[in-house]
């Protein structure tokens, strides 16, 4: 969970290395999901944890199975919790650049292809600030005010739906 | 005992780990009648309770032995569908524990769960039973309001609505009215009083009032043993046992 984002980066470059794949979407798409699972699958984890047992307990009194259980009552028990995991781990994969700067490649246009390279947000931010061109350089601000923007427009979301599924939460 | 019992308990055995919490209990819960067990805290009595629906299954570390019959079949039994087993039994906590849901979803839920979609059947039961609960008054405006917003009283009468639901044979209660105000308790009492024409109900109590006022047959459990078991006038009034006796004057509590 605390390993650094490089790191996958490289673990993916090297296992992409191996089977002869260039920087590309789906490489950045595999390397920024292993990424974000571990902390997505730990926060989602503690919070169904939380769970008073005694609902649970009137669940499977009630004749359900622990599916049915856990699909109907936890789920819904953890539901802002688990909201708050996913946004969370989007926020951080969308954000990361580091394991994307081997695994996606760099371009300016449009992947056409799942095999093709793609441009992050972050990595846009990262390659165009290093240039000498004013012109790239403001691309590069108007990329980091897009990307703070749908961070902030996702988390007023998440808060919404949060708040949506919070009012049927058992304390 | 006039009439066949409901749930014969033989032998029963259960150990949590290396601690014995019940030593083998054997004993006949009378059908279509209330059955308080009492004794002090820690002598088993939720155990054994739980033990009917088998509900103990989800602790760690425990162990079983003996059997326990419930219409003469034996629900310890590893190849018993357990489903099946807790459909007929409705089950009231010691802390009401509304399911995360509306006020209607928490009644519906157990038919839901066993295959009922249709939604004018369900309105049907979900007012049937909260009216059975002596609930429909005060809910009927606010069925889909979280069930959480309710008051502990009403929470523990939605439970029992919500078990009723599923149309259990049995209603297992968990000292039920500890957690309720005296007003709240008074009204789960009455609705045991006349439920017990329709249903056989089992509650555990440390309260002996409780007791006098409920029981039709009462079961004493003293650090996992059975101590006595019998009709409600002879156990609390005349006990054989010179524990329970001790233990309604209040000297081992």
């Amino acid at each position: 969970m605390g390993n650094s984002s490089i790191v996958y980066g490289a673990f993916g470059f090297a296992i992409m290395l191996s089977l002869g794949l260039r920087a590309s979407l789906l490489g950045g798409i595999i390397v920024v999901a292993l990424l974000i699972l571990p902390i997505m699958s730990r926060a989602m984890d503690e919070v169904m944890r939380m769970t008073p047992p005694e609902i649970l307990d009137a669940s499977y009194a009630l004749g359900a199975t622990r599916l049915e259980t856990a699909m109907k009552v936890m789920v819904r028990q953890s539901l802002p919790g688990i909201v708050t995991a996913v946004i969370i781990a989007f926020g951080r994969g969308i954000g990361d650049a580091a394991s994307v700067l081997f695994t996606a490649g760099f371009t300016d246009s449009l992947p056409s292809s799942l095999l093709r390279p793609v441009a992050t947000l972050p990595l846009a931010i990262f390659f165009q600030l290093g240039t000498p061109f004013a012109q790239v350089r403001a691309r590069a601000y108007a990329a980091a005010l897009l990307l703070t923007l749908i961070i902030l427009i996702i988390s007023i979301f998440s808060r919404i739906v949060a708040r949506k599924y919070t009012r049927h939460i058992v304390k | 005992m006039d009439t066949k019992p409901l749930i014969s308990v033989r032998n029963l055995n259960v150990f949590y780990a290396n601690t014995q919490a019940l030593k083998n209990i054997s004993v006949d819960i009378p059908d279509k009648k209330i059955t308080v067990i009492i004794g002090p805290s820690g002598c088993g009595k939720t155990t054994l309770l739980k033990s009917f629906n088998r509900l103990i299954d989800s602790a760690n570390d425990i162990t079983v032995s003996g059997e326990v019959l419930v219409d003469g079949e034996n629900i310890l039994d590893p190849k018993i569908e357990i489903t099946h087993i807790r459909k007929k039994m409705g089950l009231l906590s010691q802390k009401p524990s509304p399911l995360p849901m509306s006020i209607y979803d928490n009644v519906a839920y157990g038919r839901r769960i066993h295959g009922l979609g249709n939604k004018k059947e369900l309105d049907t039961i979900v007012e049937h039973y909260l009216k059975e609960a002596s609930l429909w008054d005060e809910v009927k405006d606010r069925l889909h309001a979280p069930a959480s917003q309710l008051s502990v009283g009403q929470q523990q009468r939605l439970c029992l609505a919500r078990g009723l639901a599923v149309e259990p044979e049995i209603i297992l209660g968990d000292e039920p009215t500890s957690a309720l105000d005296p007003k709240s308790s008074q009204h789960i009492e009455k609705r045991f009083l006349e439920l017990k024409k329709q249903y056989s109900i089992v509650i555990v109590s440390h309260i002996l009032r409780q007791a006098k006022r409920l029981a039709d047959y009462v079961i004493f459990l003293y650090l996992g043993e059975l101590i006595e078991h019998g009709p409600a006038g002879e156990v609390l009034d005349n006990p054989r046992q010179e524990m329970t006796r001790e233990y309604i004057k209040g000297i081992i509590s």
